[in-house]
């Protein structure tokens, strides 16, 4: 102990002495230079001054160079001046009238009532299977809230998944013919949450220029660089891809991540992307593809498994599949199918996976039973609705007025104006007049809506018939008919 | 351990019935408190640190782990080339995802992979029913045994215990999935908005004290649209720092300028308040159009409550728009479990847009807005989640409806405020105890929400699998979701819990905590509710941290819950 101590000590001692000969040094060294060159110390002091100044200097308020600075009074009388606008402006005339024509329903079934009694059959809704009527599936959707109750209370991180959220992704991957998926609780958000989950700042997306309202997000918070090609123009999309690549050659960067992302059939027109040249195009140039199946997934292919299925194309040649539950499967949420890591990267870094609560569990069960009827007789239940989609555009065919873009396979049919010279907000009142002399003959139609104010593709508008397996083969030719009629109507009494 | 294990009863035995598992019977009809702030106008929210000892080992842990990070990779990338092929270009395809950015998820996450993302079956109540699983590669992928453990629920955002499988919600959500399934099949605004909906907007206007509402079939995506309806270039959003990733997600997306203030820190708020109207727009110096200033009621990773009181006094003087996500509040918090507003007594009309999800105290899913009926009017053609996602399924909106209809009944029939009131209870009941015993615990008094500081990663998964051997399920949260120091323990109590499941907890966290040294609170916190040690330590008196036995807190803690 003492021994220690005692060594401590010398150290002590040695160490004072080391700094008293070093400040000692110092002070000849400055005493020195002093006197054989003055104009050295002179010119080091400025350099420590200097020094001194720049550590204690103040920093700078704001990094904006603009900033102002002002006097707290001044600021006192700009915050009494400064009147904001209303957090809202008010509704303008066609935000009014979209107001007005949101309709009211008793219930799912397609045989329905409208708020004042009306019945009508239900011609709007995406419920094209009719799975939201099955009571076999409604039977198991019950035996789940017995077991689960409803609410998941939790994101999928924290308890919230249970064992039929697995079998659901499970299911859904199987049912495609892909490794995984993985199951987000809401359709809309699922897009726009995949995207920037592996696109960031400095990556390059080749996006479709009519691609739907979701996409367009996605893309916008992923902030990568961004190229439009014309809607399933391959052509355009060759070029597009072709640019980009020697553009890339002649830089000589670093590889980026590339993606294209479109839509298997268009939310905004119902026509249908031409699958195996853009999966040629694709590896030719070595983009990734997303794409966006929400239309096309239940709604065509052989047995509804989507287009992929539809041209026969391996699954697989498609790096992310991303499709709704909330339509064809009528249940809730939305998907995204691909390789494990694809789906294993989203466990940790889509944002509206990992932040939002998962699924209630019923919704899941009803989303594995549908695809298991899928499973079982999807090829019947597929045929049953393609006749239904034949009967109805044989019925519109020639129509005067009305031209559809839509796929003939495609059970979402837009059907617009032939006459574009129209302005689109007189387009929408006179579609809308179609839809409501159509009511009175009982059957439920919507225009395809959006939000005017922030999407970007301005396309005219439409009406969207959604044909399902529910409706009688007659009752869907009536319908053409009675649009063909009214349209007639509608348009000659305007022109007169 | 094995000893430790048999002192604790656990809470949920096979004999137990069902319903009990789900939602346990209260002990005693005095077990109830009224949650309303006591002090009006006051805060008593604390934040407490450790000692040095404890900030410094942490950083030290963080720079041993990045470092073995490293060394790992440099020998994995040379020596196991095939299993980092995923990080190199190949084929000329760039990797999907970026090397760097997946340096945390692949050496520092993965450590403590195995406590998250279980797989539950049955209802997430009282207590959860956890698959059990095991990982043959390092945390990368975990498969089911097949078998199960039961574990008290302190996870599931259950706050008033409607999680239920049986009972008047359940029972009313059977009978509308008989009637027509769980779906809509359609958006709100083309074929998707049915009797129900109206009526379960207007009774959540009425609930939340708003004229007009709007529902959304998810929280995530109401947050995510809502902003591009209301703001746009030219405004200016206000965010508190610690806002939901949602909301951070849509205020990007909206297109205007964003600023963030300290957490819940109103005098830095009114710093950027100041600033911002006084300089304008960036560059062009324009006054911004209008400022809305985005916070939470209850913040879920702090436990703590907005500091309402003094922001709607700056909302007078500033004329800002204020936005409350009431996520977790909504139903949770207050005399009638009206939100913060009720809480603190503050009116709804200085609130201009409440916002709220139904997952947490109501059992069900989605969120909905309230506001006037301009702003409502406006959102249901402007919000996207509004005009074009899925529209909310009528068999969740039965069960909101019934569990409103439950917590708003005066005449006594149903047990909804008495939810409320356990709820505020259990709260109080089990952060004083955890409090006396020395941890460090964030968040107001009365918050449901009770984290518990662990700092050390290294113990994040220690505490999480102490808890598990005694059947207790517990959340725990790491950087990125919470600041890299304050790595936590997150308890979210709920109505479902009595007294003695609060006891066995506080039990379980005693042993834990002396087994892991988590019992470092400074004593700043105070060892009582509604009082602190704020003032004595800033005028340096010495103050003893409190580190109570846990048979004196489990002696006081009834009383004291009751009376203080």
């Amino acid at each position: 102990m003492s021994n220690t101590s005692a060594s401590l000590m010398e150290d002590v001692y040695a160490y004072f002495n080391q700094t008293v000969i070093f400040f000692g040094n110092v002070s000849t060294y400055c005493q020195s230079s002093y006197q054989n060159d003055p104009i050295r110390t002179f010119v080091e002091f400025l350099l420590l001054l200097f020094a001194a100044y720049y550590v204690l200097r103040k920093p700078r308020t704001s990094p904006d160079n603009n900033y102002i600075d002002l006097t707290e009074k001044e600021i006192d009388e700009l915050v009494d001046d400064w009147q904001p606008e209303p957090l809202v402006s008010p509704l303008t005339d066609q935000e009014q009238f979209e107001l007005e024509s949101i309709p009211i329903l008793d219930s799912v079934r397609l045989q329905t009532k409208l708020s004042d009694g009306r019945p009508v059959i239900n011609y709007a809704s995406y419920n094209f299977l009719n799975f939201a009527e099955d009571p076999a599936i409604n039977k198991s959707v019950v035996e789940a809230l017995r077991q689960c109750g409803l609410g998941a209370c939790g994101p999928p991180g924290f308890y919230g998944n249970q064992d039929k959220h697995l079998k659901l992704e499970q299911d859904i991957a199987r049912f495609i013919g892909v490794q995984g998926s993985i199951v987000y609780a809401q359709a809309f958000q699922t897009i726009s949450s995949v995207i920037p989950a592996f696109l960031k700042r400095g990556d390059l997306l080749v996006v479709d220029d009519n691609a739907n309202f979701a996409i367009q997000k996605g893309v916008q918070i992923s902030r990568s660089s961004i190229r439009f090609f014309k809607h399933n123009d391959m052509k355009d999309l060759e070029r597009v891809l072709n640019e980009i690549v020697t553009e890339a050659a002649a830089a000589r960067k670093p590889l980026t991540r590339r993606f294209i992302v479109t839509e298997g059939i268009s939310e905004k027109l119902g026509d249908m992307v031409d699958l195996p040249k853009l999966i040629m195009l694709k590896k030719k140039y070595k983009f990734r593809l997303i794409l966006d199946e929400t239309w096309s997934f239940g709604t065509c292919g052989r047995s509804g498994r989507g287009i992929t299925e539809h041209y026969g194309i391996d699954p697989n040649e498609v790096d992310m599949i991303i499709g709704s539950l909330s339509n064809s499967i009528a249940a809730g949420g939305g998907f995204c199918a691909g390789s494990l890591m694809v789906t294993n990267h989203q466990r940790l870094s889509g944002l509206a996976f990992i932040f939002s609560a998962s699924l209630p569990s019923s919704l899941a069960v009803a989303g594995y039973e549908a695809i298991a009827r899928l499973e079982e007789s999807g090829d019947k239940i597929m045929n049953a609705l393609r006749d239904r989609c034949a009967r109805f555009h044989a019925c519109m065919y020639k129509s005067k007025w009305l031209e559809s873009p839509s796929h003939i396979e495609s059970p979402s049919i837009h059907l617009r104006l032939r006459d574009q010279t129209i302005p689109h907000n007189e387009q929408h009142r006179i579609l809308q007049q179609i839809i409501e002399k159509c009511k009175d003959d009982g059957f439920l139609l919507s225009r395809s809506k959006t939000v005017e104010k922030l999407d970007k593709v301005k396309l005219p508008p439409s009406i969207r018939v959604c044909v399902s397996t529910g409706h009688a083969n007659e009752s869907v030719e009536s319908l053409a008919l009675a649009i063909k009629k009214h349209a007639d109507e509608v348009m000659s009494s305007n022109e007169s | 351990m094995s000893n430790e294990k048999e002192t604790l009863e656990a809470p949920a035995k096979a004999e137990e019935s069902l319903l009990e598992n789900e939602f346990a019977p209260i002990l005693d009809p005095s077990y109830k408190r009224v949650s309303r702030n006591p002090v009006p106008g006051k805060l008593f929210q604390v934040e407490d640190e450790p000692s040095y000892y404890y900030v410094v080992t942490t950083y030290f842990t963080y720079l041993t782990l990045i470092i073995i990070g490293h060394v790992r990779d440099f020998f994995g990338k040379r020596f196991h080339r095939d299993e980092y092929a995923y990080l190199r270009d190949d084929d000329g395809y760039a990797p999907l995802y970026d090397d760097f950015d997946n340096f945390y998820i692949r050496r520092l996450q993965r450590r403590i992979n195995d406590c998250f993302s279980f797989l539950i079956r049955g209802v997430p109540g009282r207590t959860l029913t956890i698959l059990d699983r095991y990982s043959e590669d390092n945390n990368q992928t975990f498969k089911l045994t097949g078998g199960t453990t039961v574990a008290l629920n302190v996870s599931s955002y259950n706050y008033l215990g409607f999680a239920q499988s049986h009972g008047p919600c359940a029972a009313a959500v059977e009978a509308c999935m008989k009637d027509a399934g769980v779906a809509t099949c359609s958006t709100n605004t083309v074929a998707g908005s049915f009797k129900i909906h109206r009526e379960v907007e207007e009774l959540v206007a009425t609930f939340v004290g708003k004229p007009e509402c709007a529902i959304y079939s998810q929280g995530f995506g109401t947050n995510a649209t809502i902003f591009s309806a209301l703001m746009g270039p030219g405004s200016l959003i206000i965010s508190d720092e610690l806002n939901h990733a949602s909301t951070r997600f849509g205020s990007r997306l909206s297109g205007a300028n964003i600023r963030v203030f300290k957490h819940n820190n109103a005098k830095d708020l009114e710093r950027v308040l100041r600033e911002a109207i006084a300089q304008g727009q960036p560059r062009t110096h324009r006054p911004y159009t209008k400022i809305l200033v985005v916070i939470e009621g209850l913040y879920s990773m702090e436990g703590n409550f907005a500091d309402l009181p003094s922001i709607v006094a700056l909302k007078k003087r500033y004329k800002f728009y204020l936005y409350i996500d009431e996520a977790h509040s909504i139903g949770a918090v207050g005399p009638n479990g009206r939100g913060v507003c009720d809480y603190f007594g503050v009116s709804t009309n200085d609130i201009d847009i409440l916002m709220g999800t139904f997952t947490k105290s109501f059992g069900a899913a989605g969120g909905y807005v309230a506001a006037s009926k301009e702003i409502i009017d406006k959102l249901r053609v402007t919000n996207a989640s509004y005009v074009l996602a899925e529209s909310m399924s009528p068999a969740v909106l039965t069960q909101i409806k019934t569990s409103l209809l439950e917590i708003m009944d005066t005449s006594g029939v149903s047990d909804g405020l008495e939810r409320i009131e356990r709820l505020a209870f259990n709260s109080r009941y089990f952060r004083l105890g955890l409090k006396r015993l020395g941890f460090i615990i964030f968040g107001n008094d009365d918050s449901p929400i009770v984290p518990l500081l662990i700092y050390n990663p290294g113990k994040i998964n220690a505490f999480a699998h102490e808890m598990q051997k005694r059947s207790v399920a517990v959340v725990v949260v790491g950087y990125p979701a919470c600041p890299l120091l304050t790595s936590r323990i997150r308890f979210c109590l709920s109505s479902a819990h009595n007294k003695a499941d609060l006891d066995y907890m506080l039990r379980a966290c005693d042993e834990v905590g002396d087994l892991l040294q988590l019992k470092f609170s400074s004593g700043v916190a105070g060892e009582d509710a509604g009082r602190t040690n704020i003032e004595k330590m800033t005028n340096h008196h010495h103050i003893k941290p409190p580190r109570w036995r846990i048979e004196d807190v489990l002696k006081h803690n009834v009383h004291d819950t009751l009376t203080q």
